[in-house]
């Protein structure tokens, strides 16, 4: 047993090229492998942390419960944590302004407690805490901690309002930079709570997060959360869940591990491949070697025994190193990535460590499971290597007879090289390949992410868009939902008139926006709500023709039948809707409403809103007039930014509106795509170098088990340039293989994913052009390595006189 | 001659050479034309789309942002106006003048090609005369039988066809050089085989001239009288196998006797050579065994069965001559790919390793008292050698198969 | 006169110090046009470097080698290659051919790498009379040994060289093989009209040539 291992450290040492080139490719395999995992690892814990951040950390809300229930609650081992949260009262004001009391707990559950900028939470009967633009509203300009404010509030409708004086005891950050501000909430103590209201009158909304022990999912969450509220004595109309955490903290990530676990397999292969590759000639070369241990009576299996030992002393030493390496590299450039995103996304806090000991203990699996089915092959090979048969290995057995040239020159021969080891040449023209055909599909989907593009789907006309803030569900603050909003109606006529007299503005657009409703047995509209879109022709088609769309219609069919048409192809099927189904709906536009009756006549890709009809089906309606869903507004490029300001001053007074520039928008979109690009070139990167490894090891190894025949030849005359353009003819010829393999194979995937994407509406995918300047760059330096490599191997090889190379 | 068929050869090449660069040349120029055209055609449609618009900024901005362009309208009123595609306008005819200028640019650039052109064809055929100069050279030299003052520097022809007929000369340079040498060696030869004959003559002659001196001296006594007569027949039978051996080495070394190599059957040479050796054999009870496969009686070998059953004799008669009584000699046939394979081995006294390659040599005798004993006029192996090479064949001589014995391998060509 | 071989005081000096090897010292050979010439010596003797060297595989430390009055090592580098090619053939002991071509390719490719044209009647002639006509698809490592060698002279005096070294053709072969290559040699040379240098240890091969060269410890003694 020490013998075999004995005889493995030095073959190891022997072949000192093979080794180092093994060791290198195990390195950057184990790097690639620690990579991909860590960032699997860290989008999922950072998802599950950030739906905290965002949702707040809570499964749910029962509200309007009472002093009993919550001791109900108190006793079932479900809840693991229980907060409270009580309205004490509405504020007299233009705007929708509360006051609410909520308890620590809450305050945790929903992050308020990192959002206190300065100051305490409120304690006393006189102190109040809130964001800035709260206090605004009152009057105050600049806030600060211990300031006075007066308001006036009462309980209930049936109240007065009376006078209250508090004191500012703390300031909440503000949650959102806009101004789409939904309402204005002022939180007060618990004492200012009980003082305005009798005990048995008290009726909290109860937060509570679930024992980690409950096994709850997203689809039995809601059934799950309603029956424990039974069991408290509570009803299922009173219960709310909080279902983006609930989807995203019970999302195990599937989508995630299974694009990681594609990526990792993918790497297993090809690495395995490229490890491969590198034993294999190594081992052809030194059959002899095994052939001799075996005549000196070594078993096949204690032969296998040494191969693998080979193979697992380099793991040993690579995996240690890619792990170190793929950790802080995959650290580093993740940190950077969350840092490019808190720049557009001011909600994300902290940084995630990423790397996790067991996921790190995985990745060594995988190394050495990687290493292993590398060695597969070389292990059967050497098992059945004979002393005698060895000798004889050299070349191709299974051919005996060539048609040939009747004139042979240096062309011909370096043909005659190349088709005699077609198994090598194929060998090293397919890793090489397939390693550049990840690089074309990459090049494929990055070059033609078209930022331009991207923001104009967000932005689709002019410099600036205005559009409703607005929510389909929420079922705590009905106000926040798109048929309230439409009601208020943030965006009319007169809204549009203040916007024309703004200096510099050039054009407006408008589109409509409705609310739909489905109808219930009885013929009332549900709580259901939908966003539905009128779109016009020119927009209509434009969206036919840029998302992929499923089902057959144009502009003239749908507005013909007064059909409407679904906005996420995506999703249709997973909420049952289908071609030609029909619709009996509720249309709403705030001003009025009408019934619907259509057929679905297919689908967008996204265009941003669940369901679109044609402005001719609107006009056929008969809705007054209302309904502004989205304006533009355009002005030169100089003007954005006084334009902007003027638009937010006359928007200030309205809630559920929301302004985004298009320069914004673009520079975002930028970010996202330089982030995507670093990260998908890393990975091309690292996986060309393998493959780069393996080819600089399939032609160190031809050219050093042809020192030989190179001798020969230039014994038999053939001149040191002759050798050289050989070398370079081989050299080249593997290049443009290689080239052709990644063409043929990744020019199809890239354009299939570049389709698929289309469909599912990635980033800025528009418009498909071959990415050519990437195709060029990657043949450029793929010949210029393979150059460089053939010239640096001949030349090494002219070091030695012909005739020592002859007789070795 | 020769420099008319070259400069007629150079020349189809330079037509051909400038041929392909004008072919270059007018697709080049055809493909700039086309582009050419096409940017004039995207100027009329620009203005046809516009024309087609009142409003020009928004037709011009959306043109910008790569709409395409709708210019059917606009060509129409266009066509109102007056200003018809392909007609006299402007651009039209500052697309021909564009035109023109490619064309003339592309003239120029083609005189100065072949200007560059003559200029390094020039040159190249002024170095090719001093290489044909140099090569007429070497021939006038080859001419004057002067092999060794000639230019053998070797170069590398700047015309690779002037330097592979350079080599060509040079092969029959040697070639030449090789056959004047031989009939200078040849003469050599024969001055050397004079010496050697006189001086191999002169002994035996000497010798008979003593003993013949001796018997005109009348006191001798019968038997004294019997001895010398008998002396001299022995020394006279010697010169009489010398001579015939001088005769046949004299007659191929002058060429007098060329061998006529013919198809034959080679078992029939064998076996008229052992029956020639038979009674020499017989008397000494040496039995002569032929080992060899049933398909060499058919064998038929391209030979001269005269002198190649001489050489057997020689060797055969040899073996005889210095093998012990009641021994036997195996004569074996192998067929090898390209040659005839013949051992001779017998079981005599050997030849010492030292003497292997001088027993070939002519009037080599060997240095063992064996040998010394017998009388031999050093000639038969170096006559078998001669014969055999003259055949393309070899031969050798090395120690029999139990260290007993000597066996000479004979190789021949089968065709 | 008629030399076209020629050394003077060649040496070869290996290593430094005391691993000091003189593997050639102070050769003086002249080798006449048309000879057949062994050099015979035992292993070690410096017989193989220095054919290498007469081939100009190798370089001498000091002398210098004359082919046809051309000194091979005031040439460049790429010129010698060139005039190797050209002058002179190789006949090693491995026989040396090259796996991935096949029979004729390798008897051709001397010439095809001089950018010359195949004398194919030529070639053709050298084919029947080394009797490999009927190989010339195979691949050179389906032959034998001494078909092997074959093709080895066969390609050696394809393009005409005016030299041909054969190092120790007969090594890996049996005695009557090659006994059978030795003529083969002897008589391609002499109907090609060319030189051959053949190294041997072994004497009894050595009494086919002309002349026979010993030497011993890098000299030579006879």
């Amino acid at each position: 047993m020490k013998t075999l291992t004995a005889v493995a450290i030095q073959n190891n040492k022997k072949n000192k090229t093979r080794s180092i080139l093994i060791i290198i490719a195990i390195v950057l395999t184990t790097i690639l492998l620690t990579i991909i995992a860590n960032y699997c690892y860290g989008i999922i814990k950072n998802n599950r942390e950030h739906a905290g951040d965002y949702y707040g950390v809570y499964h749910g809300m029962y509200r309007s419960i009472s002093q009993e229930q919550i001791e109900q609650m108190e006793l079932r081992s479900e809840f693991s944590k229980i907060g409270r949260m009580a309205y004490a009262g509405e504020i007299e004001s233009e705007r929708n302004m509360a006051l609410y009391w909520v308890d620590t707990v809450t305050m945790q559950m929903m992050n308020m407690e990192n959002l206190l900028e300065k100051g305490t939470m409120p304690e006393k009967t006189d102190e109040i805490i809130a964001n800035r633009s709260f206090f605004e509203q009152l009057g105050i300009e600049n806030p600060q901690v211990g300031d006075e404010v007066t308001l006036y509030s009462r309980i209930d409708n049936k109240s007065k309002f009376s006078k209250n004086k508090f004191k500012i005891s703390g300031i909440i950050q503000e949650q959102n930079t806009q101004l789409e501000q939904k309402s204005y909430i002022g939180y007060v103590s618990q004492k200012f709570y009980n003082d305005q209201t009798e005990e048995d009158t008290r009726y909290y909304n109860v937060y509570f997060q679930l024992n980690d022990a409950v096994k709850i999912n997203y689809d039995n969450a809601e059934q799950f959360i309603q029956e424990l509220g039974k069991k408290c004595g509570i009803d299922e109309k009173q219960t709310i869940i909080n279902s983006y955490y609930i989807m995203w903290s019970t999302d195990p990530g599937i989508e995630t591990i299974v694009g990681g676990s594609i990526l990792i397999l993918g790497v297993v292969v090809f690495s395995s491949v490229v490890i491969y590759n590198i034993f294999q000639v190594g081992i052809v070369q030194k059959i002899q070697e095994y052939g001799k241990i075996k005549a000196l009576g070594a078993t096949k299996k204690q032969l296998k025994k040494i191969v693998q030992t080979e193979g697992i002393i380099l793991a040993f030493i690579g995996v240690p190193i890619g792990l170190l390496l793929g950790c802080i590299i995959g650290n580093l450039t993740f940190a950077w990535i969350m840092e490019q995103a808190k720049m557009v996304d001011s909600k994300l806090e902290g940084t995630t460590n990423i790397v996790s000991i067991p996921i790190l203990f995985i990745v060594i699996i995988i190394a050495f499971i990687t290493v292993r089915l590398a060695l597969e092959k070389p292990m059967r090979m050497v098992a059945k290597a004979s002393p005698v048969e060895a000798i004889r290995f050299e070349g191709n057995k299974n051919q005996s007879v060539r048609k040939g040239h009747r004139h042979v020159s240096v062309k011909e021969m370096t043909m005659a090289n190349i088709s005699a080891n077609k198994k090598r040449t194929v060998g090293t023209i397919l890793t090489m390949g397939l390693s550049c055909v990840l690089f074309v599909v990459i090049a494929n989907f990055v070059g033609n992410m078209d930022a331009e593009y991207s923001a104009r789907q967000n932005i689709e006309y002019g410099q600036i868009m205005i559009d409703l803030d607005y929510s389909l569900s929420d079922e705590a603050y009905p106000e926040n939902n798109l048929d309230s909003i439409l009601k208020e109606d943030p965006l009319g006529e007169d809204t549009i008139q203040q916007i024309e007299t703004i200096d510099g503005v050039t054009d407006i657009r408008v589109r409509k926006q409705l609310a739909m409703k489905t109808m219930n047995e009885e013929g009332k509209p549900s709580d259901e709500i939908f966003s539905v879109m009128v779109l016009n022709r020119e927009d209509f088609e434009k969206y036919r023709k840029d998302s992929g769309i499923v089902g057959d219609f144009t502009y003239d069919t749908v507005a013909e039948e007064n059909g409407i048409i679904y906005g996420y192809s995506y999703f249709m099927e997973d909420h049952d809707y289908f071609i030609g189904q029909n619709l009996d709906m509720r249309l709403e536009n705030g001003a009025s409403s009408c019934d619907y009756n259509g057929t679905i006549q297919g689908a967008f890709g996204n265009v941003g809103s669940e369901w679109v009809i044609t402005e001719e089906t609107y006009k056929q309606l008969g809705l007054k007039e209302g309904g502004n869903g989205q304006i533009w507004v355009d002005c030169k490029e100089e003007d954005v930014e006084s334009v902007k300001e003027q638009l937010e001053d006359i928007l200030l007074v309205k809630d559920h509106v929301e302004i985004n520039t298009y320069a914004d928008e673009l520079q975002a979109s930028q970010l996202s795509m330089k982030m995507m690009r670093l990260m998908c070139y890393v990975l091309v990167m690292i996986v060309g170098l393998i493959g780069f490894i393996n080819m600089a090891n399939t032609m160190i190894i031809s050219i050093i088990t042809r020192r030989r025949e190179f001798g020969m030849l230039q014994a038999i005359g053939m001149t040191n340039s002759q050798l050289n353009q050989m070398l370079q003819t081989e050299g080249f010829l593997f290049t443009i293989g290689t080239v052709f393999v990644s063409m043929l194979i990744g020019v199809p995937i890239g354009y299939g994913l570049f389709q698929y994407g289309k469909e599912h509406s990635w980033m800025g995918l528009y418009q498909y052009h071959l990415p050519w300047m990437e195709i060029i760059g990657m043949v450029i330096v793929i010949g210029i390595l393979q150059t460089i490599l053939s010239f640096i191997l001949s030349r090494n090889i002219r070091k030695e006189s012909v005739i020592s190379r002859i007789q070795y | 001659m020769c420099g008319k068929m070259s400069s007629r050869t150079t020349k189809r090449k330079m037509i051909k050479q400038v041929a392909v660069s004008l072919l270059i040349f007018i697709l080049f120029d055809a493909a700039l034309i086309f582009i050419e055209y096409g940017n004039y055609k995207e100027k009329i449609n620009l203005l046809s789309t516009v024309v087609s618009q009142e409003d020009t900024v928004k037709i011009v901005t959306g043109i910008l942002k790569g709409e395409s362009l709708d210019y059917s309208e606009g060509e129409a009123i266009l066509k109102e106006y007056g200003f018809e595609r392909n007609r006299d306008n402007v651009i039209y005819r500052r697309f021909w003048m564009q035109c023109g200028k490619i064309i003339g640019l592309s003239i120029l650039l083609f005189g100065a090609e072949m200007i560059l052109f003559l200029i390094i064809t020039r040159k190249r055929e002024s170095r090719e005369i001093t290489e044909i100069k140099q090569l007429e050279k070497i021939v006038s030299d080859y001419r004057k039988e002067n092999f060794n003052d000639q230019i053998v520097s070797f170069r590398i022809f700047s015309n690779t066809e002037l330097g592979r007929l350079y080599l060509e000369i040079e092969a029959l340079g040697n070639t030449l050089q090789l056959l004047h040498k031989r009939m200078r060696a040849e003469k050599e030869e024969t001055k050397s085989l004079v010496t050697d004959i006189s001086h191999q003559l002169k002994t035996p002659v000497a010798a008979l001239k003593t003993s013949f001196e001796i018997l005109q001296n009348e006191n001798l006594i019968k038997e004294e009288q019997m001895e010398f007569t008998e002396r001299c027949n022995m020394q006279l039978r010697g010169i009489e196998n010398l001579l015939s051996a001088l005769v046949n080495i004299s007659r191929m070394e002058s060429g007098m006797i060329t061998i006529r190599p013919e198809e034959n059957y080679l078992f029939d040479t064998i076996l008229e050579a052992v029956n020639r050796v038979y009674e020499k054999a017989m008397n000494k009870h040496i039995s002569i065994e032929l080992d060899a496969d049933e398909t060499v009686e058919e064998l038929v070998v391209i030979h001269d069965p005269k002198w190649i059953a001489e050489a057997f004799i020689n060797i055969l008669e040899n073996a005889i001559k210095y093998s012990p009584e009641n021994t036997s000699i195996t004569i074996r046939v192998m067929n090898m790919t390209t040659f005839l394979r013949m051992e001779i081995e017998d079981q005599g006294i050997g030849i010492p390793k030292e003497e292997y390659n001088k027993v070939f040599q002519r009037f080599f005798r060997g240095s063992l008292e064996e040998v010394k004993k017998e009388s031999g006029s050093g000639v038969g192996l170096y006559l078998t050698r001669e014969i055999i090479n003259r055949h393309h064949g070899t031969i050798r001589v090395s120690a029999g198969k139990y260290g007993v014995g000597t066996v000479f391998t004979i190789q021949l060509p089968r065709a | 006169m008629d030399t076209i071989l020629k050394t003077e005081h060649l040496c070869k000096i290996y290593g430094t110090g005391n691993n000091l090897v003189n593997a050639v010292q102070d050769v003086n050979l002249s080798i006449e046009q048309g000879e057949f010439v062994t050099i015979v010596g035992k292993s070690g003797s410096g017989k193989s470097t220095l054919l290498h060297m007469l081939g100009g595989l190798d370089h001498p430390t000091s002398g210098s080698i004359f082919i046809r009055d051309q000194n091979l090592f005031q040439m460049k580098e790429e010129e010698r290659a060139v005039f190797r090619r050209r002058k002179i053939g190789f006949v090693f002991q491995a026989f040396n051919l090259i796996s991935s071509i096949n029979v004729w390719e390798n008897i051709v490719l001397p010439i095809g790498l001089d950018g010359r044209q195949v004398d194919e009647v030529f070639v053709e002639d050298i084919i029947k009379t080394l009797g490999i006509e009927n190989k010339l698809h195979n691949l050179p490592n389906t032959l034998s040994g001494g078909q092997q060698q074959r093709v080895a002279i066969a390609r050696a005096i394809a393009s005409k060289p005016d030299i041909i070294l054969a190092d120790e053709p007969t090594g890996n072969l049996d005695s009557k093989t090659s006994d059978e290559v030795v003529g083969l040699l002897k008589m391609s040379v002499q109907k090609y009209g060319q030189t051959l240098i053949m190294i041997t240890h072994d004497e009894d091969i050595a009494q086919i040539a002309d002349r026979t060269i010993v030497i011993e410890d890098g000299k030579v003694v006879r």
